[in-house]
């Protein structure tokens, strides 16, 4: 067996195991939601790990076969509402139960919008921000969707408290990925990566970082040509 | 959301853990659905979608042993099991891009991955459920191969529901394309192409080139295509075409396989490959993806004992010409591939014959006793229930015959299965071929190649040189219509210029009477009677 369909089989392993702690956890919440709403919410945190696990485990085989010049998307005319709705939907409990109101705006009222994209990679992409986005915005997510200059642009705010100095410049010096900081930026290098394989003749996606100057929530944008 | 119309729905679920089963089908009650039924594993869901009809059926990719949830979703359209208004939506936990991408071919309605929660079943739903009630007077229309009809409702489509457009506009090329309307859809391509890059519309585009055979232009294009868009498993079938209608069959197998080794389990493909390889004069890897498609078929509509029998023959063919390592590997093949045959076929007449041919085969030696005996009881045996034989093992008992130089038996057996399939004139015409050349295919290969060397010679009047040629081709191909025929003739054009020679005369004779075994309606019997005419009047 070649080292591609190892770690393809032992993503799919951790993925299954995954699922099951996922549907266990679930069943648990159930039980505790009248009795013990803190414990309840203790273990949604801990489903938020084990998805963080499962977007490592994705990223490590993309990164492999990125390397290995293996990993090609399917692109199609897709809604970009569906993507971002496919992307959030699985959140819609933890986000209530956090009480984190998640909205979802267009530009123009134009919520037709279709791009030509990979929809399971950026429906993937936009699940790996909004896992971490959880962890860190107070009461809010907020998607705005619109097509600028041929771009179409899909930005996700939070109110938080932003994303620190290293993070911003990290897209710029991937270099600089560490694990002293403790978040190690793989995440929004592999997001970075997937943007990327979107290209429209010269042009290529790109995600940037920024801070909100009013509220300094984090603001997440993605550019797809 | 409303679902208040869903109680009057039914709907399917396929896994084979229980415990996903019944985490589903919660889901679903709680959504407001009420008839919810289960199945584990392929056979039971069969027989649950023959004795009703589901308007949704969410089902697993892994089975566990036995089909797959995509093995389901074909044999349910073959068999037309699955209504046009019902929704096939596969789920799957498989991150393997080769399984992704071979699902993805089966185009179900759409995908689940595993785990998924309610909100998210919900939305998808509630998806689902709209895309059917707008799609469906399109998917009527196209599964009545109504075009004009496709054409108008995909137009509409793309007008009034952008969620759909990408697929409204697919059909709408598809239609122009069936009613002929070739440079239509060629404008409507370049229009999409325009405003940007689509990957499936550049490759429309490289189609239309094919039917309007410019097969350079869109081998060049294709390529292209793949470089861009390596997943677009469409592009590798017509690159396969336009390499195949201009002979360029080593190319064409490499392209076959790239399209393989992305989407495996694809049947069709393989069985393609199987050809090309064995035109290449590849057997291996002809055998090799016999052999993939043997496996990928167990327990599916594909498998048959003809194939079994096929993938036998072919590793005997390819054993007459390759190396001792090999042909130990082929013989343990054989072996195994016969055994899993009577495991499968335990009870079919086809098999035991074909095993017993195979045997008798193996011992060929015509002055054991043993041996003779055992062909005498093949040859009675054959013609036991002849309606139920199939084509593979009556060829494979021809032949065996043949090879074991009994060719007056052979005659008789190509004879009468001639009637049994006089309706498949398919298998007469391999029948008859047998009959004429009882030789391996790559000998017969070479035989023809010396025929047609020799046609050309004899067309630049260069009658002893083809004479040459064609006697090479007799020696390799001792019974063959076309090749004897033409060596007679030759010579006989020879003798009008050299002046009559007995001894050649007494050897055309000697070799056209081979070919008594020409029936009337054969298209070389006109051409066999004058020319034996012409030499006894000699």
């Amino acid at each position: 067996m070649d080292i591609q369909t190892i770690m393809a089989a032992t993503v799919h392993d951790v993925k299954n195991s995954l699922g099951l702690i996922d549907s266990q956890l679930n069943d648990v919440i159930k039980r505790l939601h009248g009795s013990d709403p803190g414990s309840a919410q203790e273990i949604r945190l801990i489903q938020l790990e084990c998805n963080r696990i499962n977007n490592g485990m994705v990223h490590m085989l993309g990164f492999y076969k990125l390397d290995q010049g293996t990993f090609s998307p399917n692109f199609s005319d897709v809604m970009v509402a569906d993507v971002v709705i496919d992307a959030t939907s699985r959140y819609t409990e933890m986000l209530v139960s956090l009480g984190v109101s998640l909205s979802i705006r267009f530009a123009d009222g134009d919520d037709e919008c279709v791009w030509y994209l990979d929809a399971n990679l950026i429906e993937g992409l936009l699940g790996n921000i909004v896992t971490n986005s959880i962890r860190y915005t107070k009461s809010q997510l907020i998607f705005d969707i619109g097509v600028i200059d041929g771009w179409l642009n899909i930005r996700m705010t939070d109110d938080g408290g932003g994303f620190p100095n290293a993070m911003l410049t990290l897209l710029d010096q991937p270099e600089q990925l560490s694990f002293q900081s403790g978040a190690t930026g793989l995440g929004l290098y592999f997001c970075q990566e997937i943007a990327k394989l979107h290209t429209n003749e010269e042009r290529k996606g790109f995600i940037n970082l920024s801070n909100d100057e009013q509220t300094g929530g984090a603001i997440f944008n993605l550019w797809l040509p | 959301m409303d679902f208040s119309d869903l109680k009057h729905k039914k709907v399917l679920v396929i896994d084979d853990f229980a415990n996903v089963r019944k985490s589903i089908k919660t889901m679903l009650l709680d959504m407001g659905f009420q008839t919810v039924n289960e199945a584990g594993d392929g056979n039971s869901a069969t027989k649950l979608m023959r004795e009703a009809k589901y308007d949704l059926v969410l089902c697993d990719f892994n089975l566990g042993k036995g089909r797959d949830g995509m093995r389901l979703l074909e044999e349910w359209r073959r068999l037309k099991l699955l209504a046009q208004e019902a929704i096939f939506v596969l789920i799957t936990g498989e991150t393997a891009r080769d399984i992704v991408i071979s699902a993805l071919e089966f185009q179900p309605d759409d995908y689940l991955a595993k785990p998924f929660t309610l909100e998210v079943l919900s939305i998808r739903m509630m998806r689902w459920l709209e895309r059917r009630k707008i799609l469906l007077p399109l998917l009527v229309s196209l599964d009545q191969k109504d075009w004009p009809a496709v054409a108008r409702i995909s137009r509409q489509v793309n007008d009034q529901h952008p969620r759909y457009r990408s697929a409204a506009q697919k059909h709408f090329v598809e239609a122009l394309i069936q009613q002929n309307q070739l440079t239509e859809a060629e404008n409507f391509l370049y229009g999409l192409l325009g405003k940007r890059y689509q990957c499936w519309a550049q490759t429309s585009l490289h189609r239309i080139e094919l039917l309007q055979q410019k097969h350079a232009s869109a081998e060049q294009g294709l390529k292209a295509v793949l470089v861009r868009d390596p997943n677009e498993m469409i592009a590798y079938d017509y690159l396969v075409d336009a390499l195949q209608e201009q002979d360029k069959d080593e190319e064409a197998q490499f392209w076959l396989e790239e399209a393989i080794s992305r989407a495996p389990r694809n049947i069709g493909r393989q069985q393609q490959l199987v050809q090309a390889a064995q035109k290449n004069l590849n057997y291996q890897r002809a055998n090799q993806a016999q052999r993939d498609v043997l496996n990928l078929a167990t327990d599916t509509m594909h498998e048959s004992l003809g194939r079994f029998q096929t993938y036998i023959k072919d590793l005997q063919h390819e054993a007459r010409s390759c190396d001792e390592v090999r042909k130990k590997e082929i013989q343990k093949e054989i072996t195994s591939a016969s055994k899993r045959m009577i495991d499968s076929y335990a009870s079919d007449h086809n098999a035991r014959l074909f095993n017993k041919a195979l045997q008798v085969q193996k011992s060929n030696d015509s002055s054991d006793a043993r041996f003779v005996r055992s062909l005498n009881e093949l040859f009675s045996q054959s013609f036991d229930s002849i309606e139920e034989l199939i084509p593979e093992t009556a060829v494979f008992l021809a032949e065996t015959f043949y090879q074991a130089e009994r060719f007056d038996d052979g005659d008789e057996m190509v004879r009468r299965f001639n009637l049994r399939f006089k309706h498949q004139p398919q298998v007469v015409r391999v029948l008859n071929a047998l009959q004429a050349e009882p030789i391996p295919l790559s000998v017969r290969k070479e035989a023809k190649e010396l025929n047609s060397q020799g046609i050309d010679l004899y067309r630049r009047h260069q009658y002893s040189e083809s004479i040459q040629l064609f006697e090479r081709a007799i020696t390799l191909s001792p019974r063959h219509p076309g090749i004897i025929l033409n060596f007679v003739q030759s010579h006989l054009v020879q003798m009008k210029i050299d002046g009559k020679n007995r001894t050649v005369i007494g050897m055309c004779l000697d070799t056209i009477k081979r070919l008594s075994y020409l029936s009337e309606d054969h298209y070389q019997y006109q051409r066999y009677q004058k020319l034996l005419a012409n030499l006894e009047k000699l």
